[in-house]
């Protein structure tokens, strides 16, 4: 290694790129013999490119705070994340396998909730869970897919091996970063796509539109699938614009939609109304529908749930998929896809350990400050205590939070998430990071080659949360 | 199409079109106000006057100075008048539009928008304004080109089409309202007034030469008309020319194809034609500065009913409070 390359140490964490002896992994080496060619001045020429092709592009994300929304740029290292073909191979299976049984879950819940009688998963659990919906028994969706869309949270230990840190069945969001990432690095340096394989990412619209029209209720050709977007003022409004221009799909507010007397979903269009087959929302179960759930929401559409049950349209993710996007609910996935399956889990679950069972209880009050604490039900980042980083205080807080409401929080032992080397402004320097690969489920099953790298860019920290200082980077497989 | 979409199609078309017109205007102006000999300029209150700003010019301003109109008209990012104002709705419509028009429309609208920002307040001063002005000027150029070239020839662009046409024959009868009825008062005072006569005559076709200017009209106007300019040919050539892009003959003519090509309403279609007929019937020749006047007030409201009469056919939404009350 030369330059500033020489003096790189990740430390403890697994790196990506750089073995512990100082060395280029072998999927890296072509990458890091060009950087080390670059004096320092034309890596920070490349990296203005970025920001500058970032901002042309007009890539830009939402932050809430209390001073008004701010539209900002997004963050992002020119350094990639590269992961071999055959490490991916295992580990897209083991997607494809966990979204099978979450999607047999579901099904299963909403309907003989077979494994609440078997108590595989303890029934009250799920039934009191605010997440699950009453307004959803007894629907059987096309190909009884319900989480059409997951996006799953993955990181590597010490030894490399990946996990899943949660899986998101909502409304995940990031796709779009995955794909301009890559136009960005095509943009600023495109002499490293000269000598290696790397997998495409840009297929995931067409794959995308594929799973939507796969459950559209009517069998013709070119179903009518549209976004719905809560608008302009949502932090994910680029990925909803872009994923409808990527799909040749209209993108909707719901003030375009309305249910008809025969509870079909129509758009208003200049040539009058147009039958809607599969709506692809963007939008939580709550604001979806103000006759089935919440009565104020001005996002959703009157009697959406009412053509959604009769079936005459499809909807992704299906209201209800929640119920099993939830921290605690997470620990079981392992034990669906045995219940289910009949296999073995190919990807493991990060130790995790429920407040609501006594031993475990006990167990994370006593150790607290090792612990990384999460509520069940919040996503983003938000709520979560890093026990090696919080002080006294704080420890104290979260365990009269745990003992009040055991159901809702969950304890995972701090791990040391891998990191790669990212360029920060006082050079090149190891990050921690992780992953969300995107899994889709309709017909067919199909994980996105690589996914979304996320990077914490404070030296030390875990959280990857683009709404909490974390930025991305490019993610490669290459063969 | 979506009606909400078609509806920030056509906005979009409009705030490009007022920012572009709007740019013209200012850079006409700013040159014939160099032209013209001491003590016969006409006042930058023209400017105000011409985009009919006057309510929220003076929520600002008290007087009517170079520096404060000039930025009243470029960099006021509140003033809905202004070249700043008109760039940041245009992307604000294309920013919800992005998934019908071609990638590289956001990229081109995003980028003028970033450069309006930040040029915008720094062009107040004469000596950047020109370059500013062209600048504007080119990029929305560059964004109807890539739309001309790349955009699906149906409803879509229909839509922008309208938007685009309603908003420049609104410009250009504003320009010819106010710069022509200044330059016949101009006339008429010298005219009355033998002393200042000798000041002025002499100016008189150059500001006809500077109106043409402001509509890009000038090489146009000599390869139909010829190098002589009249009040007359002038006003005749801007409002009755079916082959100037920018007359309002033309623009009128435009809209009609488009709002036929969209199959509007039969009535809406009546309307627009009348109209076109209107406008060729007008005789430049007869009447006073007043009767001019007149006519484009009416002109003005003829479009401003033609905008409406667009919204009802295609861009309302069904009220969902309305149930059964």
């Amino acid at each position: 290694m030369r330059g500033e390359w020489q003096s790189y140490d990740a430390g403890q964490a697994y790196d990506e790129l750089v073995t512990p002896k100082g060395q280029p992994r072998a999927v890296a080496r072509s990458l890091i013999n060009h950087l080390q060619k670059y004096a320092p001045d034309e890596m920070l020429a490349r990296r203005n490119a970025a920001d500058l092709c970032i901002r042309e592009m007009g890539i830009s994300f939402t932050v809430y705070s209390e001073a008004g929304n701010i539209d900002r740029a997004w963050p992002f290292d020119i350094i990639p994340r590269i992961i071999s073909a055959k490490t991916w191979q295992t580990v897209s299976h083991g997607l494809a396998q966990r979204s099978r049984a979450l999607n047999h879950f579901i099904h299963d819940i909403y309907n003989r909730q077979a494994i609440l009688a078997d108590e595989v998963v303890p029934a009250d659990l799920i039934l009191n869970s605010p997440n699950f919906r009453e307004q959803c028994l007894s629907v059987k969706p096309s190909h009884k897919a319900w989480a059409h869309i997951a996006g799953s949270d993955l990181v590597r230990d010490r030894n490399g091996q990946f996990y899943v840190l949660e899986d998101n069945l909502r409304v995940p969001s990031g796709v779009s970063y995955m794909i301009e990432n890559r136009e960005i690095t095509k943009r600023v340096l495109p002499e490293l796509f000269l000598n290696q394989s790397i997998l495409p990412v840009d297929e995931y619209p067409a794959r995308l539109y594929a799973t939507l029209a796969s459950i559209s209720p009517r069998r013709i050709v070119r179903p009518c699938v549209v976004v719905l977007t809560p608008g302009i003022y949502n932090s994910a409004y680029f990925e909803h614009a872009f994923l409808a221009q990527g799909m040749g799909a209209e993108l909707v507010e719901g003030g375009d939609l309305y249910v008809d007397e025969d509870d079909i979903v129509q758009m208003v269009t200049v040539d009058g109304p147009r039958r809607v087959d599969v709506i692809y929302r963007r939008i939580d179960d709550d604001f979806l529908d103000p006759e089935a759930f919440r009565a104020d929401s001005i996002l959703g559409v009157p009697g959406l749930m009412r053509a959604w049950r009769a079936g005459n349209v499809g909807i992704a993710n299906a209201p209800g998929s929640g119920v099993a996007d939830d921290k605690v609910v997470y620990a079981f996935v392992p034990d669906m896809v045995r219940y289910y399956l009949n296999e073995e889990p190919l990807i493991d679950n990060v130790k995790t350990y429920l407040c609501m069972r006594d031993a475990d209880r006990d167990y994370v009050l006593e150790n607290i400050e090792s612990l990384v604490v999460k509520p069940a039900n919040e996503s983003g980042g938000y709520g979560i205590m890093v026990g090696p980083h919080a002080d006294a205080r704080t420890h104290k807080r979260y365990r009269k939070l745990i003992e009040q409401d055991p159901r809702n929080y969950v304890a995972q032992p701090t791990l040391s998430l891998s990191t790669a080397p990212t360029y920060c402004d006082n050079g090149i320097a190891p990050r921690h990071l992780d992953l969300r690969p995107f899994i889709l489920y309709g017909r067919d099953t199909w994980v996105t080659p690589g996914g979304l790298t996320r990077v914490a860019l404070e030296e030390g920290s875990l959280i990857v949360n683009s709404s909490q200082g974390g930025g991305s980077k490019d993610t490669w497989i290459v063969e | 199409m979506l009606s909400r979409v078609a509806e920030r199609l056509y906005w979009m078309a409009r705030y490009l079109e007022r920012a572009e017109d709007t740019a013209r205007l200012t850079n006409a102006y700013s040159h014939l106000i160099l032209d013209m000999p001491t003590g016969a300029e006409p006042g930058w209150k023209l400017l105000i006057d011409t985009i009919d700003a006057h309510v929220s010019y003076h929520k600002r301003y008290k007087v009517f100075n170079e520096r404060n109109v000039i930025k009243f008209l470029l960099a006021d990012v509140d003033n809905n008048s202004s070249i700043r104002h008109a760039i940041k709705q245009a992307r604000e419509n294309v920013r919800t539009a992005r998934d019908i028009l071609p990638a590289q429309a956001w990229e081109l609208v995003n980028e003028c928008y970033l450069f309006v920002n930040e040029a915008a307040p720094q062009s107040v001063a004469r000596q950047n304004r020109y370059e500013f002005l062209e600048e504007v000027i080119s990029r929305t150029q560059e964004i109807h080109g890539l739309i001309d070239s790349t955009v699906l020839r149906d409803q879509g662009l229909w839509f922008i089409e309208l938007g685009q046409y309603i908003e420049r024959a609104d410009m250009t009868s504003r320009v010819v309202d106010v710069a022509a009825g200044a330059i016949l008062a101009q006339t008429s005072n010298a005219r009355e007034n033998k002393s200042r006569a000798d000041n002025i005559m002499p100016a008189i076709p150059l500001l006809w030469a500077n109106l043409l200017k402001s509509l890009s009209a000038t090489s146009a106007y000599r390869r139909k008309v010829g190098p002589l300019l009249g009040p007359t040919e002038v006003v005749d050539f801007l409002f009755r020319s079916s082959q100037f892009p920018r007359s309002i003959a033309f623009c009128v003519n435009q809209i009609e194809e488009n709002i036929g090509l969209l199959r509007g309403p039969k009535g809406l279609l009546r309307y627009v034609r009348n109209t076109a007929y209107n406008v060729l019937e007008f005789d430049a020749a007869k009447g006073s500065p007043g009767d001019l006047h007149q006519f484009i007030d009416e002109l003005q409201e003829q479009l401003a009913e033609i905008h409406g009469g667009c919204h009802e056919a295609w861009f309302e939404l069904p009220d969902r409070s309305s149930g059964d009350a």
